[in-house]
């Protein structure tokens, strides 16, 4: 009876000891190390870019002079590190009639992941636009003139340049969580020509918009 | 695969060569129970049943399974200002699977009748190919969320249950069985998952080497 009941007790304080150490590599792996966030499914109709979709992959690609470039993966931030984000939402107050909105998508070749350039969509908004007006682009298909918007392109390697083109917004749509705090999700199709050689094309883009991805 | 192959045939080695053998064309309609799932197939199939017992038999099958088109459409859009925003991209969907299997036919009932019903499941390797064709403006529309041809091969199991008539020559079965693998998965955002297929067929069993006169 003893040793039937010391085994129990025994059994029971192992498990006891698993389930601590497993608490505790659970919390140490969340902290020390960041998780990717992006997930890139290759889309057999354009080699090097993943498909278009709208699932929240976290990812913009298209090709630029027939080369597959794509944004950075997104990463939650580990106790070792920052959390590093693929795209930016940023209203700009400018002292003209109308303001910038402005998204940054953070891109490099696919052949060379660490030059870092980046590629922006300006557009200009009144000043009394607000996240509301943002998910007011689901559905429409935007002409950039450089009059009502523009794209820049730039690279360590290049200057900004300007460019005209075309975005389609699939979906876009921008909920406010507290004050000056909003969270939403986005995907479409892009196409892009910077000054007079380089194009931008195929770009399709789909992301789960975290807080601190937008600034209004 | 060859390993699987001489395995089948090791255990086919080791049934009483005496026992009756039969040779069973077997051919029927299934269709995916995976949820949502409008994929079906025409089934066909070959089996060798070794009759080891008086309500066991022993069963080598060789199965494929044809595609039946499944004809949908997907959502595809550009940025080309000169073109409409959507258009639909036909899809077709064609599942297709060939399987080398060993099962077992357990009679459940009838033993003193010309009419058994029996329990039979299998167990093989099986190779599945799903696929996906679209027709679309290739050169100026990007599909949202485009499927992906799938080929996969795996440990696949089947069962069910099987009515069995016996005639002046011979037997003729009609069956129901369900399958699937046994943990092959589709490491992509598909539309669809590897079938599940719940068939009905319907065989005709041939004896093709007769019992001694004792063993009857």
């Amino acid at each position: 009876m003893l040793v039937t009941q010391y085994l129990f007790l025994k059994r029971r304080n192992m498990k006891n000891n698993n389930l601590l150490f497993f608490a505790l590599l659970f919390f140490f792996s969340s902290t020390l190390f960041s998780c990717t966030q992006t997930e890139f499914y290759a889309d057999s109709q354009a080699d090097g870019l993943g498909i278009f979709s709208n699932t929240g992959n976290n990812l913009m690609s298209g090709y630029i002079q027939n080369e597959p470039w794509r944004t950075r993966d997104r990463k939650t931030g580990g106790f070792l590190g920052s959390p590093t984000f693929e795209l930016n939402i940023r209203k700009q107050v400018t002292s003209g009639s109308l303001d910038n909105l402005i998204f940054t998508w953070y891109v490099n070749p696919t052949a060379n992941n660490t030059l870092n350039g980046d590629i922006s969509l300006v557009l200009a908004i009144p000043k009394v636009f607000g996240y509301k007006e943002l998910s007011a682009l689901k559905g429409q298909r935007v002409a950039l003139d450089t009059l009502n918007g523009y794209f820049t392109f730039s690279t360590p390697l290049t200057n900004l340049i300007k460019g005209t083109g075309n975005i389609f917004f699939h979906d876009i749509q921008i909920d406010s969580i507290s004050p000056n705090n909003f969270t939403g999700r986005m995907s479409g199709l892009l196409d892009a020509k910077f000054g007079s050689s380089s194009i931008l094309k195929n770009g399709r883009f789909d992301h789960n918009i975290a807080a601190a991805q937008i600034q209004f | 695969m060859i390993k699987v192959i001489a395995l089948l045939l090791g255990i086919l080695f080791f049934c009483n060569c005496d026992a009756q053998i039969y040779v069973e064309p077997i051919v029927g309609f299934q269709k995916d129970l995976n949820k949502e799932s409008k994929l079906k197939q025409i089934n066909s199939a070959l089996n060798i049943s070794w009759k080891v017992g008086r309500t066991l038999e022993v069963i080598l099958q060789v199965q494929r399974s044809w595609p039946i088109a499944y004809k949908s459409s997907d959502a595809s859009y550009t940025t080309n200002p000169s073109l409409p925003v959507y258009a639909a991209a036909n899809k077709s969907i064609s599942p297709s699977a060939l399987s080398l299997l060993v099962g077992q036919r357990l009679k459940l009932a009838g033993r003193a009748t010309n009419n058994s019903l029996f329990f039979t499941s299998y167990l093989g390797v099986s190779n599945q190919q799903i696929k996906v064709d679209y027709s679309y403006d290739k050169n100026n529309y990007t599909i949202l969320n485009p499927d992906k041809s799938v080929n996969e091969t795996g440990l696949y199991v089947s069962g069910g249950l099987e009515y069995m008539r016996n005639l002046k020559f011979g037997r003729v079965f009609a069956q129901l069985l369900a399958g699937g693998f046994i943990h092959e998965d589709i490491n992509y955002p598909n539309s669809f998952y590897f079938l599940v297929p719940l068939s009905i067929n319907v065989g005709y069993s041939i004896p093709v080497f007769k019992k001694k006169k004792h063993e009857k």
